[in-house]
């Protein structure tokens, strides 16, 4: 450590309090000699190479007898302190670290455990939809899904709503919350093309899917059917014509 | 030069130039977080609002990734600041720093073009490789994974290279290295895709968890280590002490503490035991940091260099614990999280964890900067803004995250406990009013909390300007 010179100022003055050139780079503060208040002490060291830096305390005197002197003593002062500004070991030369310890070690746990990670993944198959794996997955769920409409022979309207409605609307249309409305007594249903809209297309901003690209016009007007002439609503059942002529 | 004192040149080192670059572009961040925030919390309210434009999916990636962005870039940006004041010497290879930096900017400004004006793909490998990979939190697509890994390994090359070069390795550099090690090698896990939900849950968890409940968190004990000698003086035997005993702990709960996210993923059931005994302690090392930070700022009555940068480094310590530590604890009983997993209180944990622990840390780091950035440095620095930039960026955090526990309760209590996970019971939970009602009072402590960013950053440009109490004579 080559420093060559240390000042240090008080709060704003531009003259230091002391300029100190040889070690122990100590300086005396006294509480008798400075204000009530709170003050700034700036610590500025120069090196033998022209250099120079700067550190700050803060420190606090309350009462004329006790200087509470921050970080630069752990507990009020009751008379003046010796304050080190230089510790003893920075005047120490430094010794180098261990290359194989801070700068090998680092690089083979890195690899250490990006490898076993890798080694997990690497047994799980990769999941982008173009895989073979995952189309053979993607098919064999296909199979055994339930699928929404009942098989040919005419659709069926109570079992269309039990497997795509009732979740919402209840098993006997008596809705649920605010969210999803019953459809049991409900005078909307009076509009049949109103009907058939919402069900082919939804409701944006609402809780309500569109189901047009999933069942077809047989299937749509055999639901709407059922809604409204179920649960004490006579309103009538609608055409599969009627359906897709508002596709 | 010397190692020990946290000796501040003149100059500024090039290093720490490059550290408020960081702090800027994370402060830039930290306003997309809350602006795509906010606009989920009113889609909450009326999901027609930017219906088929800008979905909730999109908004909650912007707002998750910028996030994690702009902590890790602010705590690298406190690297950048106190290395070369630790070792006493300008950072080797500060000249690939800077490139990779602004590689890494303008990378960070394409993958948020895409998220937003893309925003989805096909699933196939070019969707995975430009435009998204699908994980939560770590959505960047794989292009942009590899610039983030080579971004950290220079980064480590920067810390490792200038202690060497410095012939100096202290317990905070030490501790710096391995840590940063773990950090970077832990995000290669989140860059594999596994046709196994269970295997890919598995490893993404390494990243989020191992991250913010081991990696973090000693990094944040590092940077806290070096802010709190700066701002009070602390002893670095106090501060190398403390900083073994919350390594230990953390490392020591927080690597098995993983199991917490195994319990319901079809992980072996073992984790059941271990997720829960090992997670449960891990409020542990957060205790041991409020004591610390409470005995520090005591011992010194507050008396600091840089009040802003002060009460921030409390209210890191106090947010970590309870945001953290007593939200975390809250769910993470296997007992327990088997009604709460996956509800609101999930989210409002993470509100209260990630401001607490990492907000307020970079908070803290960003209003050193701010102090040493000008021409005459303020000591000890001080304004009338900050206080309220503070104040309100905690009460209205504190007002999203009391809301989200409320309707996070209720659905624990309503879908979970009492009707049994049924889509009935969903729907019931959902339209509860104790659910529903919390979503305005989450906007609007959402706006207020945009109020307070706004103070913050006009403080932060203003802050320290008046020369008035600064301490000349040190510097002509
Ligand atoms: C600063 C530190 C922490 C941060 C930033 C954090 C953040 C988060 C986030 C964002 C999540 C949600 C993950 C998701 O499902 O997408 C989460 C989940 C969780 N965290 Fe933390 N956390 C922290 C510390 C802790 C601690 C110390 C504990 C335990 C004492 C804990 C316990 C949990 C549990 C149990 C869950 C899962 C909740 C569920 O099952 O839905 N966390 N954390
Ligand atoms: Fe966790």
């Amino acid at each position: 450590m080559d420093i060559v010179r240390v000042e240090v100022f008080l709060d704003e003055a531009s003259e230091p309090l002391a300029v100190v050139t040889e070690p122990p780079f100590r300086v005396r503060l006294d509480p008798a000699e400075l204000g009530e208040g709170v003050h700034a002490l700036t610590v500025v060291t120069y090196y033998k190479d022209g250099s120079s830096d700067h550190h700050n305390y803060v420190f606090d005197v309350t009462r004329k007898d006790s200087v509470f002197a921050g970080h630069i003593s752990q507990a009020p002062l009751r008379s003046p302190v010796e304050v080190d500004l230089v510790e003893a070991v920075e005047i120490e030369d430094p010794k180098p670290p261990n290359a194989t310890i801070y700068a090998l070690l680092p690089l083979v746990l890195f690899l250490g455990i990006a490898l076993v990670a890798w080694w997990i993944a690497v047994r799980a198959e990769s999941a982008v939809t173009d895989q073979p794996e995952v189309q053979t997955i993607a098919r064999s769920v296909a199979k055994v899904a339930p699928t929404a409409a009942a098989p040919a022979g005419g659709a069926d309207g109570a079992t269309i709503y039990a497997s795509n409605c009732a979740s919402c609307h209840g098993a006997n249309g008596e809705g649920m919350g605010q969210v999803f409305p019953a459809l049991a007594g409900n005078d909307k249903l009076a509009d049949a093309n109103f009907v058939i809209d919402v069900v082919l297309n939804g409701q944006p901003g609402t809780s309500m899917p569109a189901f047009g690209g999933q069942l077809s016009d047989e299937e749509v007007a055999a639901v709407v059917s059922y809604i409204r002439t179920s649960w004490g609503n006579a309103y009538g059942p609608v055409t599969a014509a009627e359906v897709a002529a508002q596709r | 030069m010397s190692v020990f004192a946290l000796r501040q040149p003149k100059e500024l080192y090039e290093s720490q130039k490059l550290a408020i670059w960081y702090f800027i572009v994370a402060i830039l961040l930290f306003g997309v977080q809350i602006t795509f925030g906010l606009f989920m919390a009113y889609q909450y309210i009326d999901p027609e609002f930017l219906y088929g434009k800008l979905s909730f999916m999109t908004n909650r990636t912007l707002h998750v990734n910028s996030m994690i962005v702009w902590l890790l870039v602010g705590l690298m940006g406190g690297v950048y600041w106190f290395l070369p004041l630790e070792t006493g010497r300008e950072v080797v290879g500060i000249k690939l720093a800077k490139f990779i930096w602004w590689v890494i900017v303008a990378g960070v400004t394409v993958v948020v073009l895409v998220y937003l004006f893309v925003q989805v793909g096909p699933g196939n490998a070019f969707t995975l490789w430009f435009i998204n990979e699908g994980r939560e939190y770590i959505e960047a697509p794989r292009w942009a994974d590899f610039a983030i890994v080579a971004w950290v390994a220079i980064f480590l090359y920067n810390v490792i290279a200038t202690a060497l070069a410095a012939r100096r390795i202290t317990g905070l550099l030490g501790v710096l290295i391995f840590d940063l090690v773990a950090l970077g090698a832990l995000y290669s896990a989140g860059m594999h895709y596994t046709v196994n939900v269970t295997m890919d849950q598995y490893l993404w968890w390494w990243v989020v968890h191992l991250w913010v409940e081991a990696t973090w968190e000693v990094l944040v004990g590092v940077v806290m280590g070096w802010s709190l000698m700066y701002l009070l003086g602390t002893p670095r035997k106090l501060i190398e002490t403390w900083l073994f005993l919350e390594v230990a702990l953390v490392f020591g709960t927080g690597i098995l503490g993983l199991g917490h996210h195994y319990f319901w993923i079809g992980t072996p059931e073992y984790w059941i035991g271990l997720g829960g005994f090992f997670s449960a302690l891990e409020p542990l090392p957060l205790v041991a940091m409020v004591v610390h930070a409470v005995y520090d700022s005591g011992a010194h009555r507050l008396y600091t260099v840089n009040k802003p940068a002060l009460f921030w480094a409390i209210a890191q310590a106090f947010g970590n614990f309870i945001g953290a530590g007593v939200w975390g604890f809250m769910q993470t009983l296997p007992q327990i999280n088997m009604y709460s997993h996956g509800t609101q209180l999930a989210a409002a944990h993470g509100h209260f964890a990630f401001f607490g622990a990492y907000v307020g840390t970079v908070m803290t780091l960003v209003y050193i900067a701010a102090q040493n950035a000008r021409k005459h440095v303020q000591i000890p620095l001080d304004s009338k803004l900050w206080g309220w930039a503070y104040g309100l960026l905690i009460f209205s955090i504190i007002g999203v995250v009391a809301s989200f526990t409320i309707s996070g309760f209720a659905q624990t209590m309503i879908e979970r406990a009492e009707l049994g996970s049924t889509w009935n019971a969903f729907i019931r939970a959902y339209t509860h009013p104790w659910y529903a009602n919390t979503h305005w009072w989450r906007f609007w402590m959402g706006m207020l909390f945009l109020t307070a960013y706004l103070i913050l950053v006009w403080d932060l440009v203003t802050i320290g300007r008046k020369p008035a109490a600064a301490v000349e004579g040190a510097h002509d």
